[in-house]
């Protein structure tokens, strides 16, 4: 009778403790996430609004808190691809380069990171504290000599110009790219070279296969800084004709005065430029965050 | 490496044919060598041509060089306004950048980590993205927010029954409104690095601080924030790096002229409009030695105040 009783409090007061914590756990959990989704929102929110802004007809007013269009149109699209403008040819001038430029970079970064990691050679740290020391370096303050160089090659206007630089991959990248073949197994490596693969059939038959991620890293973070930036290719780049995407919204942001419709495509384009470095990171933000984390840990 | 037709005779090797018959002793190298031949080519060699440059101006966009002595170095240093600007905007840009971004990232990763958060990858992915979007399309994005007449931050005044707000004419606002753009750009960039640090701190120690009873502040205080110095290490160092070279978004957000009255320019823009406005291509070059030393400086002293060394996870 007593012990029943007993029982029956304590699973009683058990149940009644569970349920508390779990209630609170649960107003918790509410609370916190309404407050991240408010704090997102208010984040996000300017982001939408200028989007829906270039869906807006033309010399209809627009809301600027509001991210739905006035009235909806897809005008501003239209003129960005327009004779007048012609975006979609600095879009492809952007493409292509970016491509070409990833493609390379990544290449090298993936040999050399290889080599420094998983190969041994006399003068290997050196090499890897020279490059070490280079990413310190702030080389983005030598760009008029830089660009006196390029003069000097005959590379200005000249898409080499800006491919040439990174196709021996960049130091940053190099640094990742060792960190993540540190993870290679060497003995994995060893069998291979017994059973009498050269040193070339096994870094793309054994080494790449098994450095996809570290790749996607790398050729992400490569294409989205090629795809991004502005003062390297404005400099070297003065064609029309030749111009990328990045120097002709903003050399178009610069004519607002003389031009009514200018300030609206711009920002249409802004929007446009920010797909690809989105999609990109919608497709790799994956292993993105964990890689670099990976390479800070000090 | 024209040694290479030297190991000709295949019957008695010299060391170079030697080296060259080992698979494994020159690939290594031939690995490494895009890196650093690109490097001696477009780095090393404008880096050697530049300490020529800084003591020498272009005449026009002739490529003919007058030797001009220490004229540039002094008149960066005593005789250019913009100079001075470019560096007061740089310090008030660098700690304001930090001081607002690095406490707010800090709560916000604080609560993007909590156990009850529902949905946290969505919430991070939409803190992160704006670090990934082009600093062409941030300072356009900057230029429509604080617009006069068709911007964000004066409809929502109008709205509120404030003012109109002419941001972009008064001086005093360049750089709060960049700070604005910035801290937008990167806060949530800085928490997804502070969380990535969090998950390194060891579940044991959370949980032995919440079985010695210390609440969910001190443990925050006491013991996750001082496990992040590498972390803020890290940040602080590129964001100092990065504000040095802030080129993209104020020049969009603010135009060739530096800003409203002028009092908008940084060290990139000055150099780039010097050089590629009005020719001096030796002064540009001079004033570039100046930020390259600046910036040295700065790692150097960020790393030492944080003991911080790169790559010592691997010794």
């Amino acid at each position: 009778m007593t012990t029943s009783a007993v029982t029956r409090y304590t699973a009683s007061g058990q149940s009644h403790d569970a349920r508390a914590k779990i209630g609170r756990f649960r107003l918790q959990a509410i609370l916190s996430t309404t407050l991240a989704a408010i704090l997102a929102l208010i984040f996000i929110w300017p982001f939408l609004c200028i989007l829906g802004s270039t869906f807006n007809k033309i010399d209809v007013v627009q809301n600027p808190i509001s991210p739905i269009p006035a009235k909806f149109s897809t005008q501003f699209y239209e003129l960005l691809v327009s004779e007048k403008y012609g975006f979609q040819k600095y879009i492809l001038n952007s493409v292509w380069i970016a491509v070409a430029t990833t493609v390379l970079s990544t290449l090298a970064c993936t040999l050399s990171g290889y080599a420094l990691a998983k190969l041994r050679f006399p003068g290997r740290d050196v090499l890897f504290s020279l490059i070490i020391g280079v990413m310190l370096l702030p080389t983005a303050t030598m760009l008029v000599p830089q660009f006196i160089v390029m003069r000097d090659l005959k590379l200005v206007n000249n898409y080499w110009g800006l491919i040439l630089p990174g196709v021996g991959g960049g130091a940053f990248g190099i640094f990742l790219m060792r960190q993540f073949m540190l993870n290679i197994p060497t003995e994995m490596l060893e069998a291979a070279r017994m059973d009498g693969a050269n040193e070339f059939t096994l870094f793309f038959r054994v080494v790449l296969p098994n450095a996809k991620a570290g790749i996607g890293v790398i050729a992400t973070l490569t294409l989205r800084g090629t795809w991004n930036s502005l003062l390297w290719p404005q400099i070297l780049i003065s064609d029309v004709n030749k111009r990328l995407l990045m120097p002709a919204i903003a050399n178009l942001n610069q004519q607002q005065v003389a031009d009514v419709f200018a300030l609206p495509v711009v920002r249409t384009a802004a929007i446009v430029a920010a797909v690809v470095p989105l999609a990109l990171y919608a497709y790799s933000q994956r292993y993105f965050i964990s890689t670099l984390a990976g390479a800070i840990k000090g | 490496m024209a040694s290479i037709a030297v190991s000709g005779p295949a019957k008695r090797r010299s060391p170079v044919g030697k080296f060259f018959s080992d698979q494994t002793k020159w690939t290594p190298y031939l690995f490494v060598a895009p890196f650093f031949i690109t490097f001696a080519i477009f780095t090393l060699y404008p880096m050697l041509r530049a300490v020529v440059m800084g003591f020498q101006e272009s005449l026009g966009y002739t490529g003919k060089w007058e030797w001009v002595g220490l004229a540039n170095y002094i008149e960066a240093l005593t005789n250019d306004q913009r100079m001075g600007i470019a560096l007061k905007n740089f310090v008030y840009f660098t700690v304001g950048s930090l001081a607002t971004q690095l406490p707010c990232a800090f709560l916000l990763a604080l609560l993007l980590t909590s156990r009850t958060l529902k949905a946290k990858g969505l919430w991070r992915t939409l803190f992160f993205i704006p670090s990934v979007l082009p600093g062409v399309t941030m300072g356009v994005i900057g230029g429509w927010f604080f617009s006069k007449t068709h911007g964000f931050a004066n409809a929502l005044l109008v709205s509120l029954g404030g003012p109109r707000v002419d941001w972009g004419g008064l001086a005093q606002f360049i750089i709060p409104n960049l700070l604005v753009i910035a801290f937008w750009q990167w806060m949530g960039n800085h928490a997804v690095f502070l969380i990535a640090g969090m998950s390194g701190i060891g579940d044991e120690i959370i949980e032995a601080s919440i079985v010695d009873g210390a609440s969910a502040w001190q443990r925050a205080r006491y013991i996750i924030l001082p496990l992040l110095k590498p972390v803020f290490a890290y940040i602080s160092i590129t964001a100092a790096a990065g504000s040095l070279m802030n080129f993209e978004v104020p020049y969009v957000f603010l135009g060739t002229g530096g800003g409203a009255r002028g009092k908008g320019w940084f060290f990139m823009t000055h150099i780039q409009q010097m050089a590629f406005g009005q020719f001096r291509m030796g002064y540009a070059t001079a004033i570039g030695w100046l930020v390259f030393f600046i910036a040295v400086v700065i790692t150097i002293l960020q790393l030492r105040l944080y003991e911080f060394r790169l790559g010592k996870e691997e010794a």
